[in-house]
């Protein structure tokens, strides 16, 4: 029992004492306040078309250049991170919560319908992510809430597991007969008992997928199956660039350099929970 | 095996029929006259009820016919014939570029832990599982394209070089064995940039865990009591670690291989690479359903077949493991 209780402020304590993990933590902090604060350090508005000041490179006035719609590479990158970060967000806590319900039914009633739910769930998890969110992404209409959709109806499997094997754990365990003993409903056994154990695991997975989901947004957004333009999110912006690429390389850099630093500031984030979670196991 | 292709089919085939969409509308336009969509719908069978066609689709799935591509009008499988042989030659390339550099460089940051060379070595790691594999793509076709002209750009071939005739599809393969070096060496350059990215990527993947097998491997008491006896590193490291260590690596290949088709999928993209890759998502702009389904059920029988072939390896390399 003693791996399931995690205790948090260790964690984070143990996070901040490690070089990679402060590194991480500082670059996500950094791109989160850039994009929290996007309304005041942005100098110009991410729509603002000016066609007189189209394909400028980087200056003094852009820092990061003008599109081939005279608007301002700096300023989108800045609301772009707005997206991408709520998009990787919301697609990966909409799937924890399917795949808690998924799990928590398929753990803690058993039988057939556990069999048939996780029968599904291996032939979700025996194919490319990837390729179903596109498919997905690519039957819904483009847009923001789709594009959260697609993302977590190809991932939630993966939590599913983990919280089916958590239930069946904790099910087994004399406190639980006893409160069933006591006169607790199943229901109120879930609620209290359950649900506040199988919490801190996924969310620790979750944390370790928040890059994954950024690069699959941001490639959804590539191909054209993400948000619709004009709407500056990092993958799209990259597409928006490819074309002029050889005569103007700051268009798709610039966007595509943030994608690459958020995720790889998640994944530092995501080792060092890995490490020190392994740790704990063995205790 | 079959069973979770079928369910893969079933599961692609309800997300493409119940999200309303409209295929024939995306493929006409707004202006067609209504006669003519209606005669299109009931040619693909779309004017059907749904469960009628599932029952349709699953009977000819089962007879190995996908149905017909709306965007192309041709069979689906003549069309996934045609373009399979580019992403397995992709692939296969990058595949070998991933073990090649990533089980070595996964070897010497677990035998040199800590090391400068061990740090270098994880955050390049680091960067190759962050990358965003399109936006790499560009970039090295900037560079290595645009500006310096070291390699050719997107394409399996200059248009000038003339082609092989097909036998394989393979066009390294196929030049080689009608003798047309000129094409071997042109198609050869072709596959560096986008079977690098590709790679790159998953060598990365790779090289992680190669590193973790390693350390674990060396603490476990055969080490110990080989190094205890006196034998020389050298021999301990090749014969008591590496092979042991190896093992695991080999089931992850499955999934690098899941990865490398997820990776083509954006990297045909960027490479204008006429592969399955670029084919499914040309599918998914016109909603051509049959393509679509077709596209993604042979993906997953590719990712079964290369995890069956795994897992058949897996018991000839531990004789520990038997199945059934």
């Amino acid at each position: 029992m003693r791996t399931l209780r995690i205790q948090l402020p260790n964690i984070i304590r143990e996070l901040f004492m490690k070089k990679e993990g402060l590194a991480g933590v500082l670059i996500v902090s950094i791109i989160s306040v850039l994009s929290i604060l996007a309304p005041i350090i942005a100098l110009y508005d991410p729509l603002d078309q000016r066609l007189d000041e189209r394909l400028n490179p980087p200056s003094f006035r852009h820092i990061m250049g003008t599109d081939k719609l005279g608007r301002d590479i700096f300023s989108r990158v800045l609301y772009g991170g707005r997206i991408s970060l709520f998009i990787a967000i919301s697609s990966v806590a909409l799937a924890v919560a399917i795949g808690i319900l998924i799990g928590l039914i398929s753990g803690y009633v058993g039988g057939s319908i556990d069999n048939a739910l996780m029968r599904i769930t291996d032939m979700f998890l025996s194919f490319p992510a990837l390729i179903l969110a596109l498919a997905i992404a690519a039957m819904l209409r483009p847009g923001l809430v789709n594009v959260i959709v697609a993302i977590a109806l190809s991932t939630w499997p993966q939590y599913a597991r983990i919280v089916r094997a958590i239930t069946l754990q904790i099910k087994s365990e004399p406190y639980i007969e006893a409160a069933l003993s006591i006169g607790s409903t199943r229901v109120r056994v879930l609620a209290t008992h359950i649900v506040p154990m199988v919490i801190p695991q996924t969310m620790i997975q979750a944390t370790l997928n928040l890059g994954g989901a950024i690069l699959t947004a941001a490639g959804l957004g590539f191909l054209g199956f993400g948000v619709p333009p004009p709407t500056p999110e990092w993958g799209l912006m990259v597409s928006e660039g490819r074309d002029l690429i050889q005569s103007h390389w700051w268009i798709s850099t610039f966007p595509g350099l943030m994608i690459f630093l958020s995720v790889v500031g998640f994944n530092l984030i995501g080792d060092q929970l890995r490490d020190i979670l392994d740790v704990r196991y063995r205790v | 095996m079959a069973l979770v292709v079928i369910g893969i089919a079933t599961i692609v085939f309800f997300v493409t029929r119940v999200i309303p969409a409209d295929p024939v509308g995306a493929i006409l336009g707004p202006q067609a006259p209504p006669e003519v969509v209606d005669r299109i719908k009931r040619e693909y069978g779309f004017d059907k009820p749904v469960y009628q066609q599932y029952i349709d689709f699953i009977v000819n799935l089962l007879r190995g016919d996908l149905g017909r591509s709306i965007s192309t009008n041709r069979p689906v499988l003549e069309d996934i014939k045609e373009r399979f042989p580019a992403t397995f030659e992709l692939a296969t390339a990058s595949l070998l570029i991933a073990l090649l550099i990533g089980i070595p460089v996964g070897i010497i940051s677990a035998i040199r832990k800590d090391s400068a060379l061990d740090h270098m070595l994880r955050i390049v790691s680091l960067f190759g599982i962050s990358m965003p594999v399109f936006w790499l793509g560009l970039i090295l076709l900037l560079v290595f394209y645009y500006t310096l002209g070291l390699l050719p750009g997107p394409g399996r071939l200059d248009p000038y070089v003339r082609e092989p005739p097909r036998i394989t599809g393979l066009i390294t393969i196929d030049s080689l064995i009608s003798g047309n070096m000129a094409a071997f060496i042109n198609a050869l350059s072709h596959l560096i940039l986008p079977a690098s990215v590709l790679g790159y990527l998953s060598s990365a993947y790779i090289a992680r865990i190669t590193r973790a097998s390693i350390l674990e491997t060396l603490k476990q008491d055969h080490v110990r009591f080989a190094r205890s006896k006196g034998l020389p590193w050298r021999e301990i490291v090749v014969r008591h670690i590496i092979r042991p260590s190896l093992i695991p690596i080999v089931t992850v290949i499955g999934l690098v291989y899941g990865s490398l088709l997820e990776g083509a999928v954006l990297t045909e993209t960027i490479f204008a690479w006429p592969g399955l890759g670029s084919y499914l998502t040309r599918a998914m702009v016109f909603m051509d359903y049959n393509a679509i389904v077709g596209g993604v059920i042979v993906i997953a029988l590719i990712y079964s077949i290369v995890n069956l072939v795994v897992d058949i390896i897996y018991v000839y390399l531990d004789p520990r493991i038997k199945y059934g």
